[in-house]
């Protein structure tokens, strides 16, 4: 039950959806957490459902992109056998994500619109590049998830804009990944600390493209670009995975809060970065 | 207010209701409709015990608003398809509904284990439940129930 | 004739068995009506306006905001109530709503009453209250300086004290070859039942009020409402709704709830629904005291125990609540399980400008239990003894006597358990490892606890121990039953309907349980201190052997032979080796030949004697026997403890639903291994941060660990069929058990609880330097 005046109405169309935007309101996709932010309190006065939206459903795929629609939810994604396939790690972020009953209703684009630094599939779509497509009444972009996000619970959106779709570029070679969640006990939790490796291997076994993400360590999720570029062109190993560690830990930036200290998550930043390349070191 | 005219298929069968927009899906199974069996434990879908079928997949519906499952099918554990009957005899026969404020969530969510899963080892009982807490039985009982259902829905 | 048509009774259903429990079926359709299931015509809702503040003088409540709401019927302050301002539960120190000063963030101050739920939500912050705040005192150690302000305006800074004096502990010490001592911390606990509190008033014919609603203890609430609305007993009914958890969390505090929305029904002349949310429960309802252990054990070179002396601190929260009776426990139970002829306890409950405390599941007994527990592992290091073998040397037995020199003379099953756990884990094997990793790299460690638990109320709560039954046999041989203690999942109903039927001679489906009506069965006193097994199925034997002899009587005329010649099983009665009638077609008879097939039934609880000066006697009447073996992986470069495996034994005296006792304990254990290890409740200048269940975490199915429940029965002849009681003891006694195990995997003891791998990386860490 709501203590604020709550209300929501359904757009059928992306037009009827800019129309119902322009009198103000906040996007309602899976629900899972605006609807518990409007719970403890949170000014949500009007909530425009998007479930109804056709042209939001769905992922749609090309030879050269993944295209996953707002409305698409976790258990889409994670289930899609060509995300499966080539994007391992966001594949693992979604096994971890919340719950089946949440995975079934939250959304991608809700995750990424929230812009909390645990959002636990924001670190695999910043090691993957993700890109966003931001509509709004007459306007159109693209904008890298890694832009897009400012700060804790600020992006670029403007009002009246929405992000209708997250693209992933495919390219070719062995994708490999791995994603490390921290969190209070062993499922349904909140991360402490995260990290998603995504790299892409030649033939050989070397390294032709990587992403390194850590994720709740500081103000937004973290890229990790010194400890990548140790790994461009060689293969994993045990002694590049150490240095790694070291890059992490004193790149991040965390805080105290209740569910951990800056203290305890700057060390284990180190330690799962170092697991995570470890166990694409195994996989060759 | 009850301005909204919502429609939706509510355990098999067809139901209209006036509404306020403000509304949960939970808020109207339980105020609306009187289907007390799902239970609000905490308001935020950290606890399951709201779970229901939206759309043939389980949902919090304390995190749902109402107007979502317009033109929805909705399943709740008094709809429960009779095939999945021994599920609910096999949580009295192992002790897994001890004050069972929670039991109707768990049964749920392993009914959309065992309808993707006729064979579930351990892990994939505990994944699926994960949504799920109990604070009385220590979920041991209910793992075994949903194994002793699951070999005989088969 | 219908002596040759006998069905027989299917044995799953006596004592001993694991017959399905008759509450069930209604819970996994979801048809059980819990309180906020129930509905009423012309229902109204009721919410509470709470105190932002730890400490602060109320200078003004301006309700007319929200009277100005149409649907809002009512906004009722302290000035309204038409009796005392006082809820009792052991000093009637706790207003129902503050009146000059609010002392806990949380406090009670208005009771909104509107038309829909929604509505008394939304009127909550139109009920304007200015406040000035005053300086707060969080921190038990702050308010135990003699200088600090006084908190409790009545009780003062300590609202209880105990101890114990037995002995020369001086001298105990003194003759010691080896002395450990260390401090222990222990969190919070909160119970996190699934349903949160909730009540339904209604205002009854003859200016009475009826209570329904989630709770333990339907009596305290009568005597809360007797308090608050100035009626008699006799016009206050008090009805339990199916409740969805307690643990001791609806022992003491649904008073405040109950009495609120008696207060509003009386008032308004209304029914009246108040349910609370997960954050106002949170918030506002008893936790498990936060506790500080100083403690000290004496031993000689071959590991016999000499000397105990403790230092017990619990951190009360503003008002004594059951305070003083959960500290009382504590102080008896902390030295352990184990014959030490020097002890000195002394015992401090601390008021705060925090959320009162009150009673969990063990009762003042987990804190003090993880500090001796833990103090008994680094006692055998120092002493090179294995810790089994230690607690084994030390063991209490038939003969010896407890801490407080109660002398035991049956049921003492302690060695027995130690015994089976030791067998059924791998203590031997894991303590003797050669390899101090798993091959995933972690570290493991094994790790030992016992205690002792006594049942029921015991001296303290000497003038409650006693309770009510009524059992009726209808004209087909059902049988309705009803007892003045509460089903809360814990399979309480199940459990008596067995005893009954045991003892009528029926088998359990047979048995119906009434819902707890105090207008139906006298105090029974409360259902907590795992006393209601023993209690109510003492009862209910009373009054069942009464109604057996009339049915054999009956049989016996009938037939035409002599009482003597009368025996029965479960569902039949044998009037001679060749003839046999049902219990049904017994119950035709009885009721055809006018005989009254309705009997009422009375238990007193076993004589205790005490002597407060000395903290010596029969603190309780009887005592159950634990004893765990944990098995953890830790990881020491983040420091996540696993839990691999928990054998858990204890001595109940007789499992009356075989089924049912083991869950207790699985779920006793679980709640124990969130206690040690997730459980944390963060308070900050007495406000609870994230009072919801994403804040405070609870084990959730992925953390579970392969736990093995182990039950002894060693029978106790007073309890019915040798019962004693189970409810508690499964979770007192993990957390040390787990804390040991950490501290064999790392080298080094956790001393605070919870242990989160924030701490245990630290400690590691702490190890390495």
């Amino acid at each position: 039950m709501f203590q604020v005046p709550v209300c929501a109405v359904r757009a059928k169309t992306l037009k009827d959806l800019f129309i119902l935007l322009n009198e103000g309101g906040r996007i309602l996709a899976g629900g899972t957490d605006i609807i518990a932010q409007a719970k403890e309190g949170a000014p949500v006065e009007r909530m425009i459902d998007i479930t109804g939206i056709s042209e939001l459903r769905g992922i749609a795929v090309t030879p050269k992109k993944v295209s996953i629609g707002a409305t698409a939810s976790i258990t889409d994604v994670m289930t899609h056998p060509v995300i499966r396939a080539e994007f391992p790690a966001l594949v693992m972020a979604c096994d971890v994500f919340a719950s089946p009953q949440i995975r079934n209703r939250a959304t991608l684009s809700g995750n990424i619109a929230n812009a909390s630094p645990a959002g636990d599939t924001l670190p695999a779509l910043y090691s993957y590049d993700a890109v966003l497509q931001l509509r709004g009444k007459s306007s159109k972009r693209s904008v890298p998830i890694i832009e897009f996000i400012l700060a804790p619970r600020k992006t670029l959106l403007v009002p009246g804009e929405i992000i209708v779709e997250i693209t992933l570029n495919r390219g070719s070679g062995d994708h490999v990944g791995s994603f490390i969640k921290m969190g209070q006990r062993k499922s349904l939790a909140i991360s402490k600390a995260m990290v998603s490796v995504a790299a892409t291997r030649s033939t050989s076994g070397t390294v032709k493209k990587i992403g390194i993400a850590l994720g709740a360590v500081a103000p937004t999720i973290i890229r990790l670009p010194e400890a990548e570029e140790l790994f461009l062109g060689k293969k994993i190993t045990p002694e590049l995975a150490e240095e790694a560690r070291r890059i992490a830990e004193k790149t991040v930036r965390p805080i105290d809060d209740i569910r951990s200290t800056a203290d305890y998550r700057r060390k284990v930043s180190g330690v799962i970065v170092q697991r995570a390349l470890l166990r694409l070191a195994s996989t060759v | 207010m009850n301005n909204y005219e919502l429609t939706l298929t509510l355990n098999g069968k067809p139901v209209t209701r006036m509404i306020d927009p403000a509304d949960t899906l939970l808020d109207f199974l339980r105020e609306t409709v009187w289907l007390t069996g799902s239970k609000e434990g905490c308001g935020k879908g950290e606890c399951g015990a709201c779970t229901v079928f939206l759309n043939g997949a389980t949902c919090n519906s304390c995190l749902v608003m109402a107007v979502q499952a317009d033109g929805a099918s909705v399943t709740t554990i008094e709809g429960l398809p009779e095939k999945f009957r021994p599920l609910q005899e096999a949580m009295l026969e192992t002790g897994g509904a001890q004050c069972g404020i929670c039991t109707p969530g768990f049964i749920l969510s392993a009914v959309a284990l065992l309808e993707k899963n006729s064979d579930p080892n351990d892990a994939d009982i505990r994944t699926a439940l994960e949504g799920n807490l109990c604070r009385c039985t220590g979920y041991i009982k209910i793992f075994e129930a949903v194994k002793l259902a699951a070999e005989r829905i088969k | 004739m219908s002596t040759s048509a006998i069905s027989k009774a299917p044995s799953t259903s006596v004592v001993g068995a694991s017959p399905i429990r008759t509450d069930a079926r209604a819970k996994v359709n979801g048809e059980a009506r819990y309180i906020d299931d129930l509905s009423f015509v012309g229902l109204t809702f009721a919410t509470i306006v709470r105190s932002p503040h730890p400490h602060a003088r109320i200078d003004s409540i301006d309700p007319s905001g929200a009277l100005a709401l149409t649907g809002v019927h009512a906004v009722i302050t302290a000035k309204d109530i038409p009796g005392k301002n006082k809820v009792p539960i052991v000093f009637d120190d706790q207003p129902l709503l503050a009146e000059t000063e609010v002392r806990y963030v949380g406090e009670p101050v208005a009771i909104v009453v509107a038309e829909s739920q929604r509505l008394a939500l939304r009127a909550l912050e139109l009920v304007r209250i200015t406040y000035t705040e005053l300086p707060a005192i969080t921190d038990p150690l702050i308010a135990l300086d003699p200088n600090s302000e006084k908190v409790n305006p009545t009780l003062g800074n300590i609202v209880a004290y105990h101890k114990v004096r037995k002995g020369d502990v001086e001298k105990g010490f003194a003759e010691a070859d080896v002395i450990v001592s260390g401090e222990y911390r222990t969190g919070y606990q909160e119970h996190a039942y699934i349903e949160t509190n909730g009540m339904v008033a209604i205002p009854e014919d003859e200016g009475g009020i009826a209570v329904f609603g989630s709770m333990q203890c339907p009596f305290y609430i009568q005597k809360g409402l007797h308090y608050v609305l100035g009626l008699p007993f006799a016009k206050l009914r008090v009805v339990q709704a199916v409740t969805g958890g307690a643990f001791g969390g609806k022992e003491d505090a649904p008073s405040m709830p109950a009495c609120h929305a008696a207060l509003a029904a009386y008032i308004t002349r209304k029914p009246v629904k108040h349910i609370m949310t997960r954050e106002e429960d949170i918030t506002c309802m008893t936790k498990r005291h936060p506790g500080i252990i100083r403690m000290k054990y004496g031993a000689k070179k071959d590991g016999t125990l000499v000397a105990c002396e403790v230092e017990y601190i619990l951190n009360s929260g503003v008002w004594a609540t059951l305070s003083p009776v959960v500290l009382w426990r504590g102080t008896i139970h902390a030295p352990g399980p184990y014959k030490i002829e020097n002890i000195k306890v002394d015992a401090k409950a601390v008021a705060t400008h925090t959320v009162p405390n009150g009673a969990f599941r063990g009762f003042g007994q987990p804190q003090v239990c993880f500090a001796n527990e833990c103090l008994m592992d680094e006692l055998a290091s120092k002493l090179g003894i294995d810790p089994i073998e230690l607690r084994r040397r030390n063991a209490l037995e038939i003969g010896s006597e407890t801490a407080t020199g109660h002398k035991l003379t049956e049921s003492v099953g302690l060695k027995k358990v130690i015994e089976q756990v030791v067998q059924e884990s791998r203590w031997v094997d894991g303590r003797g490892r050669k390899e101090r990793r798993l091959p995933d790299g972690r570290l493991y460690g094994i790790g030992a606890s016992t205690c002792f638990y006594g049942t029921g109320l015991g001296a303290a709560g000497k003038r409650l121990d006693r309770a009510g039954a009524f059992i009726q046999v209808d004209v087909d041989g059902s049988v309705q039953i009803a007892v003045g203690t509460t089903e809360m999942g814990q399979g309480h109903n199940m459990a008596l309907s067995q005893i009954a039927a045991q003892e009528l001679g029926t088998v359990a489906e047979r048995v119906t349980m009434l819902p707890v009506d105090s207008s139906r069965v006298p105090d029974s006193g409360p259902t907590v201190a795992s006393r209601a097994t023993l209690m109510s199925g003492g009862a209910l034997r009373d009054a069942a052997k009464k109604i057996r002899l009339l049915l054999h009587e009956t049989v016996a005329r009938r037939l035409n032979v002599p009482i003597a010649d009368i025996t029965f099983e479960p569902g039949t009665i044998y009037a001679k080796l060749d003839a046999a009638v049902s219990f049904d077609q017994a119950a035709q008879w009885a009721t055809e030949d006018r005989i009254h097939l309705a009997q009422q039934g009375w238990f007193t609880a076993p004589n205790t004697e005490w002597n407060p000066e000395t903290g010596l006697g029969e603190a309780y009447y009887i005592y159950t026997f634990t004893c765990n073996v944990a098995e953890v992986a830790v990881d020491d470069e983040t420091g996540e403890v696993q839990v691999l495996r928990i054998v858990s034994g204890h001595d109940i005296g007789k499992a009356i639903n075989r089924r049912e006792s083991e869950g207790q304990i699985q779920g006793g254990v679980v709640q124990g291994m969130g206690y040690a290890l997730y459980e944390d409740l963060v308070e900050k200048d007495g406000h609870i941060l994230r009072p919801n269940f994403s804040g405070y975490i609870l084990p959730a199915t992925g953390d579970i660990p392969d736990i093995k429940p182990i039950i002894v029965e060693e029978p106790y002849s007073e309890g019915p069929f040798g019962a004693k009681g189970l409810g508690e003891p499964p979770l007192i006694a993990i957390a040390p058990a787990i804390a040991n195990a950490i501290t064999d995997a790392i080298g080094i003891r956790p001393k605070q609880l919870p242990m989160t791998p924030e701490r245990i990386l630290l400690l590691i860490e702490e190890s390495k330097k």
